[in-house]
């Protein structure tokens, strides 16, 4: 076991493979710190520099863009309210607020170190576990899918307490907005109204520039005392996460982390989920959910560890079987067969070097990451320096090329327009956005997955969870559910039995 | 302020450089000028469905090969969703000059079939040339409740609708591969579909379901190292490099489709741009690294290159074929 490690660290730490790994994370974090240009989009870009390059070296390279793009999305999620890619937009409901307590710089910071960790966990557990890990995944079917992304969903009773009617309802009308599309399971075309462009669904990331980038500026536009941003006159210097603030929140990282390396590896999650499941799971754990949206740190240590585990998490069935986990794999994947590897269980027996070298590079890239990101973060925070009048227009801009980009479809800058106009209502009449958001990122896998369960035993709706690992999650799924339901109803008793 | 404005400007190029790279440029009417110099700019493959599906790496292979025999940048872009209708109508929507080629699989006409989208694909697309023609591998799990087609059979007839295949598009060419095994095997199956090819192989893995339809070449490692069996290739003959696998036609199973790939443009592309592209083709599929995709892929098992007036004529007639066997199960 050791000797392909040693042959992995040998084969990297050279003088070119370190070059491209660097010049990888400077593109992949730029690349994912620009709205629209997601990690897999940063990994398609830099791909054909990758032709001219040995195997071995390019899959460190786009390991390298990988990462460095989950980690470059927190920046503009950050600072500008923009997730640079999906799988940062839970780090917007807490850093966005820290920024404008004029504290985007720690946020910034602890986004930073807190990607490293969750990280270098994830490839030291593939490191070491990855057949393991491998093995794990594929014991989650269909309906074990749909236990996990019911679980996500449970969180909509406590997201925010006081207001669980709307914010239910906000999270339906994310469901809802996930069927529109083609159906997945028998292929016919639903609720489209007849909208060529409709079907291929929505795509989550115009919506999700709407809903917080566009309805930032809405709010800023139309009530500029409303929100406080004490920032705009001072210098936005990235602050690193002090030992304290890790040994504080040490048990979110560990969480977050292990939560964060196993959702990448499940067939059809992603970083995006990861993020989400390990977000909404803090909320639940946490004794002061109402912190939760208002700039908790918890909330960015929680998107941002998990998401950069998950990169981690889908390397482990492309290392293992040669089976992508995601979009950012599958690019990997193809790049390589044009090189003539076939990645998959042969290639882990006969070139073992091969997988431990990724591995050595997700480590270096981690590390050297952070201050690649606080480099490119010090670029981007200039822009914060300019007053709001001008920042506002810039943030629209950069909201309508962003959604231009993930297709080349100018129907997608509509969807952001609408759904920026349809966030300013949530806000104004108190409904909730990531609720909204939440229930159109997890709707498409917990509804095509239910339907395969059901499909694959024959309509037995207690087949599908009765199902151990689905029973398990379902019975959380209840709980969690009811719990803030029950707690109220308990708590609202005694209020009523005091005197007077 | 003037340092913002030049950050500010910097933040705009950059943008719009990452923009320009997955952008269409937009274009000109030909006229006879244009013609006789086309290629003059970069050449765009729409690639409909998603990174490394058959289509995407089929593109990717074609590109290198061909950007050497035209003498200009060939890119690919991926517009996936809706089995392959998101990026049919981007394709729609550019300008017919030969620059924007469409890479086309039997999909794009069993979605016509099915009437899914407003654009009649053979309408508005015309063909260059075919140039690869593929076969489907049907496997199973070791560990699984049946490793040979004879035993599938036996169990699939004492408990019809309890055998799962996992595939793609239900109306797509998995629909269309499935529908014509179990028409023509007699064996009652039921698809499952799924998102990508990967999820379900994943699936199979896991044992969540009992077989799987894909190409060789992405189900061919797993097989070669023990964690997948090779029930049949649907075929005439056995493949060359897995001997050992039977071929649907010896089993008495007249169920022989596989994806083909070639390439079309949008119509009323000027003939002589139609010729000069499928003429580049010919000349890059000699080139030695389409040669080692084929190779290596495996898609060498039957004759895949075909010209344009044969490619329209096989467009012709799997149009009749899918209708037919899209209206059995109505």
């Amino acid at each position: 076991m050791w000797a392909p490690i040693a042959q992995g660290f040998g084969t990297i730490l050279q003088p070119m493979p370190i070059l491209f790994i660097f010049l990888g994370i400077v593109a992949g974090t730029i690349f994912g710190a620009l709205p629209g240009i997601s990690a897999s989009m940063a990994i398609a870009l830099c791909l054909p520099f990758t032709y001219k390059m040995a195997p071995v070296i390019s899959l460190a390279f786009m390991v390298a863009v990988f990462c460095a793009a989950v980690t470059g999305g927190g920046i503009t999620a950050i600072l500008f309210k923009i997730p640079g890619t999906p799988s940062s937009a839970c780090t917007v409901f807490d850093g966005y607020p820290l920024a404008t307590q004029g504290r985007a710089g720690e946020a910034l910071g602890i986004s930073f170190v807190v990607s490293a960790i969750g990280g270098l966990f994830s490839a030291f557990a593939m490191l070491l576990i990855s057949p393991q890990l491998a093995d794990v995944g594929l014991k989650f079917g269909p309906s074990e899918m749909f236990a996990v992304s019911l679980m996500g969903l449970s969180v909509l009773t406590c997201l925010e307490p006081d207001n669980m009617l709307k914010t239910m309802v906000s999270g339906l009308f994310g469901l809802f907005l996930a069927t529109i599309g083609t159906d997945p399971i028998i292929g016919n075309v639903r609720l489209t109204f007849g909208f060529q462009s409709l079907l291929g669904g929505l795509d989550m990331i115009p919506i999700m520039i709407g809903t917080f980038a566009l309805t930032e500026v809405f709010k800023q536009a139309l009530n500029p005392n409303e929100i406080q941003i004490d920032s705009k006159n001072e210098k936005v210097i990235t602050k690193m996460m002090s030992f304290k603030q890790i040994y504080e929140t040490k048990g979110t990282i560990t969480r977050s982390a292990i939560l964060g390396t196993i959702v990448g590896i499940l067939p059809g999650a992603g970083s995006t989920i990861a993020s989400f499941l390990s977000y909404v799971t803090e909320v639940r754990l946490s004794k002061h959910p109402e912190r939760y949206g208002k700039g908790e740190i918890r909330g960015i240590v929680a998107s941002e560890t998990a998401n950069n585990a998950a990169t981690g998490g889908s390397m482990v069935p492309l290392l293992s079987l040669g089976i992508p986990g995601g979009n950012a794999a599958a690019i990997m994947m193809s790049a390589l067969l044009i090189q003539g590897v076939q990645l998959g269980p042969m290639l882990q027996k006969t070139r073992p070097e091969f997988l431990t070298s990724v591995y050595v590079s997700m480590i270096v890239t981690n590390i050297l990451m952070v201050f690649v990101a606080i480099a490119v973060a010090a670029v981007f925070s200039k822009i914060m320096k300019v007053p709001y009048s001008i920042l506002g227009s810039m943030i629209v801009m950069f909201a309508i090329i962003g959604s231009f980009a993930v297709k080349n479809n100018i129907n997608d800058v509509y969807t952001m327009l609408i759904a920026g106009v349809i966030g300013y209502a949530f806000n104004k009449y108190n409904f909730n956005a990531a609720a909204l958001i939440l229930g159109l990122v997890l709707g498409n896998i917990c509804e095509a997955n239910l339907r395969r369960a059901i499909k694959l035993t024959n309509g037995d709706i207690v087949a599908v969870v009765s199902r151990p690992i689905t029973a398990v999650l379902l019975i959380f799924c209840v709980v969690a559910l009811l719990f803030p339901i029950i707690k109220q109803h308990f708590f609202s008793k005694k209020t009523d039995n005091l005197p007077g | 302020m003037k340092k913002q404005s030049n950050l500010f400007s910097f933040m705009l190029i950059l943008t719009l450089f990452v923009c320009g790279f997955v952008t269409s440029n937009s274009t000109f009417a030909a006229d006879s000028d244009a013609v006789a110099k086309f290629p003059e700019k970069r050449i765009e493959i729409i690639a409909s469905f998603g990174p490394g599906s058959g289509v995407d790496i089929t593109s990717r292979a074609l590109a290198g090969p061909l950007s050497r025999v035209l003498g200009v940048d060939v890119i690919v872009t991926n517009i996936e969703g809706s089995q392959g209708l998101v990026g049919t109508e981007h394709a729609y929507n550019q300008a017919a000059d030969g620059y924007t080629i469409f890479l086309t699989t039997q999909t794009h006409l069993i979605t016509q079939v099915y009437g899914l989208s407003d654009i009649i694909f053979t309408k508005e697309f015309e063909p260059v040339c075919r140039m690869l023609h593929d076969v489907t591998v049907v496997s199973t799990n070791p560990k699984g409740r049946f490793k040979t087609f004879e035993e599938l059979s036996a169990f699939a007839k004492e408990h019809p609708n309890e055998v799962k295949v996992a595939g793609v598009a239900p109306t797509g060419l998995d629909g269309m591969i499935v529908k014509q095994f179990i028409q023509n095997s007699g064996v009652p199956l039921d698809m499952v579909a799924f998102s990508n090819s990967s999820e379900c192989k994943s699936a199979l893995l896991g044992n969540h379901v009992d077989l799987s339809v894909d190409d060789i070449v992405s189900t061919s490692p797993l097989v070669q190292a023990g964690e997948l069996i090779g029930m049949m290739v649907l075929a005439e003959k056995r493949v060359e490099q897995l001997p050992e696998i039977p071929c649907s036609v010896e089993l008495g199973i007249n169920a022989t489709i596989g994806a083909w790939r070639g390439i079309s443009v949008r119509r009323g592309t000027d003939p002589a741009i139609v010729d000069k592209l499928e003429q580049a083709i010919i000349a890059a599929m000699k080139d030695p690294e389409w040669l080692a995709f084929v190779d290596r892929g495996m898609m060498n098992q039957r004759q895949g290159f075909a010209s344009t007036g044969d490619f329209a004529k096989i467009w012709d007639e799997e149009m009749a074929f899918f209708t037919k066997l899209a209206d059995i199960k109505k």
